[in-house]
């Protein structure tokens, strides 16, 4: 048996914590991660090294080597490819660049939406952050915005070592959980805003004058949200809360926190933008990079059948999208083992899938967790046989 | 490959070499006295041609959280910037924030062969490293910022006394293996963090009730014992603002002897004279630096256009936000560690505060008696991209050219700036210094900065040009580690350049102490807060390990 201290990989928040395995049998005896997520995950990892993986070819099983010389062919005759998913750690991030560089591929995440629209908020008005350590250690009001659709907030409370046994508990406010829209969310926050700038606002609601009021004798307050529960209005919310918290900047103190980032979309958001200067949605050409958040969406090139191939690379995840299943292209996909069942029952024709290693699971790595500041490593737990996405990529650019 | 640089007009300050005519061997790496009889080696004809040690920018933001997150504000900076023809990069973009292999390429242009970023914070430690991992053909190292994480200022409040912090100190550098430390407006950052908008020298930080003259001190003290051989890298107190020459001076007595290095001390060096309370400090700079032997200064000059300030100075970058252009900037608190603070900027001939800006940095690089103690820089991206030092070389060297771009400038200018009756016009020689020798030896990097047998081949060969800017723009060869990496311009070979640190010593029961207060304010375990050697390969992206020996 083995205690080590591990960081979860399956969310953005990355909670590091023990977790007991036993090496002999490779298998997860304990954990102190009871989140949804991390026990989705780590339920899948059971008896991983005595597994044979096997990659596809057009529904026939076939050796890693096989299937990459396939897939190198496939992209050589390719004129532009594109590579989305995303879901990687930094090794497979560097790959990733490195591989669209090669091949004059578009690059865009599986939460490419949402990740475009927090964006288009800040390279048109900023933003105000702050990260997890000061939460925990500074802040003393914490304003939870909206909803929680991905059950974030076990793993955020955990955190910030917000619990019932704790003194001094910093004070929780649900801001628009109950509300019956997004609309309503965005008209509440608007009035929010306005109100501040003016204390006698005459429009301003019930809702938020007490909202003001309770929050006025804190010294550090964090507002929360996660983008992802609004991957259609992520840009106006992040705007508002964007004034609001520079408005409360003026006298006193604070900060926004986001939680989104799953499947490693900061993280090869973050690599993408140093390696090159521009985020995701950005086409490699022959005559330099082209960042066109609008046009580079996976989904509308799949519609508008621009691309003669999809790259799909997913370590994280074993679901394929919808839109992903009625190509009329190619389909490369590098990653879980488990998207084997989902090719298959879906039946799928003219595609590649290599399977790959899950980091933090059966391979080391790193990831940048939710407030985009701290990267953490990642520590393999059980053995398998499978490559890493990075091991893979190098060997199908070899040659190609 | 092996290389004989023949006929070369070798200009090296640490052996007082001027413009001699001698040959330069290359073998394995390294600069030698000789080949053995059975070496290859290919002859490179250098015949007029100058030959110096490959350029060493001691300070520049190149790696980092707020260096991407100035990436990602300023798309539109990177539809201008974006070229690539050479099969061998990596496409690449930007200028005042480019990629990191954008960086690494434009350096290497321009005969540089290393880089340090001078503010990674603490927990972003990682991602610095793997930035400048990602930054080809360089060497590169960074400062660690310490002196307004709060475990530090908790330490010095509480009074644990010096060798507790000093373990600490020794801890957090080798735990994010780093080159050096810098410390960002003393204890300012924690300050704003508590709600406190301005922090002079003698001032009390509110919450912790200690001063940033004691925090310097402390500092400064803490690395003389470790043996770092690069002083405490200070970026002042009150930066920007104008009559700040005064605590810029209080923070040099603050070092009480100490050995410490003045970052972008263009910016910390105003007075408050004139018509519009603002002035150049220039001479008093100067004075005080003649009588501070201990002192060193990277200048931070301003080049005239479009940039990007990104600096970890939150109380000061919060109240320039009003001047950010485009209208955009971001402000965070880091992990009770440090912040981030990225304000676009345009600086402006007709504005008479950027002209003045400007005039005050040439006037500090011209009126310095002591080129070993200075160091150019822009303080890239804050006082413009590092691509204008071949412009800026020819501002120092030639007279009449800086004449005729002061000309240009707000006409109220020349009313308060000495400049034009400076004479001084900088020789290779003293260019050398510089960029090259001085912040080698500043660093303590004996083996780099120079042409001596035994040191690494990084060597810079440029075509004389009575036009400076021509001639440092593209150097007719630039040697990294040996490889011939770049020719007329062009890069030839990317190799992944090494990582510069130094390995302190400290008493490791330190870590009890730092585990419990990472237990109670830290968000991440205290098992994943130190670098490991191996992990440092990976993230260096498998460069090469470079320890500087303490002194």
């Amino acid at each position: 048996m083995n205690k080590k201290n591990w960081a979860c990989p399956f969310c953005s928040l990355l909670c590091d914590d023990d977790l007991i395995n036993d090496l002999t049998d490779n298998n997860i005896l304990n954990t102190n991660f009871a989140c949804p997520k991390a026990s989705h995950g780590l339920g899948k990892i059971y008896n991983l090294k005595n597994k044979v993986f096997k990659s596809i070819i057009n529904k026939v099983e076939v050796d890693h080597y096989a299937a990459i010389q396939k897939a190198r062919s496939w992209l050589s005759k390719s004129n532009n490819p594109v590579f989305c998913g995303l879901g990687v750690d930094i090794a497979g991030a560097r790959s990733i660049v490195k591989f669209a560089n090669k091949t004059n591929a578009i690059v865009d995440h599986k939460f490419g939406e949402t990740l475009s629209k927090v964006n288009r908020s800040l390279q048109t008005k900023g933003l105000f952050f702050t990260t997890l350590s000061e939460v925990k250690s500074r802040a003393d009001a914490v304003v939870f915005i909206g909803k929680d659709s991905f059950n974030k907030k076990s793993c955020f409370y955990k955190k910030i070592d917000q619990n019932i046994h704790k003194k001094n508990k910093k004070k929780i406010v649900n801001y628009g959980d109950l509300f019956d829209s997004t609309d309503n969310l965005i008209d509440s926050l608007q009035n929010l805003s306005a109100l501040q700038k003016q204390n006698n606002f005459f429009f301003s609601s019930k809702y938020n004058d007490n909202f003001l009021k309770n929050l006025s004798s804190f010294s550090y307050i964090v507002f929360v949200w996660d983008p992802a529960c609004y991957p259609d209005d992520a840009d106006a919310i992040a705007d508002v809360l964007l004034e609001i918290v520079r408005n409360l900047n003026k006298k006193t103190r604070g900060g926004i926190l986001t939680l989104a980032g799953d499947e490693g979309s900061i993280t090869m958001q973050t690599v993408m933008t140093w390696m090159t200067g521009l985020p995701l949605r950005t086409a490699f050409t022959s005559r330099g990079l082209r960042y066109e958040p609008n046009k580079y969406s996976i989904k509308k090139i799949i519609q508008q059948n621009v691309s003669d191939i999809v790259i799909w690379i997913s370590c994280f995840s074993s679901e394929l999208p919808d839109y992903l299943l009625n190509l009329n292209c190619p389909l490369i996909i590098l990653g879980h083992y488990e998207i084997s069942d989902q090719v298959i029952q879906n039946n799928l024709d003219n595609f590649i899938f290599i399977p790959v290693a899950i980091p933090g699971v059966d391979v080391e790595g790193h990831l940048v967790r939710c407030d985009g500041v701290v990267t953490v490593p990642l520590e393999k737990i059980v053995d398998s046989d499978l490559p890493s996405v990075q091991k893979v990529i190098y060997k199908i650019m070899q040659n190609l | 490959m092996n290389y004989r640089l023949k006929n070369g007009l070798l200009i090296d300050p640490v052996q007082k070499l001027n413009t001699i005519r001698q040959d330069l061997l290359i073998k394995n790496g390294l600069i030698v006295s000789e080949f053995d009889s059975f070496d290859k080696f290919k002859d490179i004809d250098c015949s007029e041609m100058i030959v110096m040690a490959g350029g060493v920018d001691m300070h520049t933001h190149i790696g980092g959280g707020k260096t991407n997150l100035s990436r990602l504000l300023l798309p539109e900076e990177h539809f201008a910037h974006n070229r690539s023809n050479n099969p061998l990069e990596i496409s690449s973009t930007g200028c005042c924030t480019p990629g990191s292999y954008q960086t690494g390429y434009r350096y290497t242009e321009m005969g540089y062969t290393a880089a340090f970023e001078p503010a990674m914070i603490f927990s972003n430690a990682r991602q610095v490293h793997m930035e400048m991992g990602d930054t080809p053909i360089l060497d590169h190292g960074a400062y660690v910022m310490l002196g307004n994480d709060e475990l530090f200022l908790e330490m010095l409040a509480s009074n644990k006394g010096h060798e507790m912090i000093r373990d600490y100190v020794g801890w957090a550098m080798s735990a994010s293996k780093s080159m050096g430390v810098k410390i960002v407006n003393p204890g300012g950052i924690s300050a704003f963090k508590f709600n406190q908008r301005s922090l002079d020298v003698d001032q009390n930080h509110e919450h912790w009730q200690i001063t940033p003259r004691r925090i310097l001190k402390e500092l400064a003290l803490c690395l003389t014992d470790l043996g770092v051989p690069h002083p405490l890298h200070i970026h002042a107190s009150n930066l920007g603002v104008p009559g700040n020459i005064q605590s810029t001076i209080e923070t040099i007595d603050a070092l009480e002897g100490l050995p410490g290095h003045l970052t972008h001390v263009q910016f910390h060096t105003y007075g408050n004279d004139g018509p519009q309370n603002f002035s150049s400090a220039a001479r008093s700079l100067v004075e005080k630096l003649k009588s501070s032997p201990n002192i060193s200064i990277d200048v931070g000059q301003i080049i005239f256009g479009q940039t990007v300030t990104a600096s970890g100075d939150t109380m000061k970058q919060h109240g320039n936000s009003d001047f950010a252009n485009p209208n955009k900037w971001i402000i965070g608190d880091i992990e009770c560690d440090a912040g981030c603070g990225v304000v676009p900027f345009k600086y402006k001939e007709e504005s008479f505060v950027n002209a003045l800006q400007w005039a005050i940095g040439l006037e500090i690089f011209l009126l310095m008696d002591d080129p070993w103690r200075v160091v150019l820089t822009t303080d890239h991206p804050n006082g413009g991209p590092f691509t204008s030092y071949p412009h800026l070389i020819r501002l120092l060297a030639d007279k009449s050219f800086r004449d005729e771009q002061l000309n240009k400038l707000h006409p109220d200018v020349l009313e308060h700036t000495d400049l034009n009756e400076i004479k001084r016009e900088l020789s290779l020689y003293e260019i050398a210094i510089l960029t090259r020798s001085a912040p080698a030896k500043l660093l303590g990097l004996s083996g780099y900065g120079n042409l001596q047998v035994g040191s690494v081949a990084d060597i810079a060969v440029y075509t004389q040009n009575p036009n400076f800017e021509e001639m440092f723009s593209t150097p007719k060869f630039v040697f990294k580690s040996g490889d011939l990496v770049c020719k007329n311009g062009e890069i030839v070979k990317v190799p992944v350049g090494g990582v510069h640190m130094v390995q302190t010593n400290f008493d490791s029961n330190i870590k009890k102490y730092i585990s419990s207060f990472y237990e109670k304010n830290i968000s991440s375990s205290f098992a994943n807060s130190e670098i490991g050697l191996e992990e440092l390969e990976v993230c260096a992206n498998g460069g090469k390990i470079l320890v500087t020996p303490l002194k």
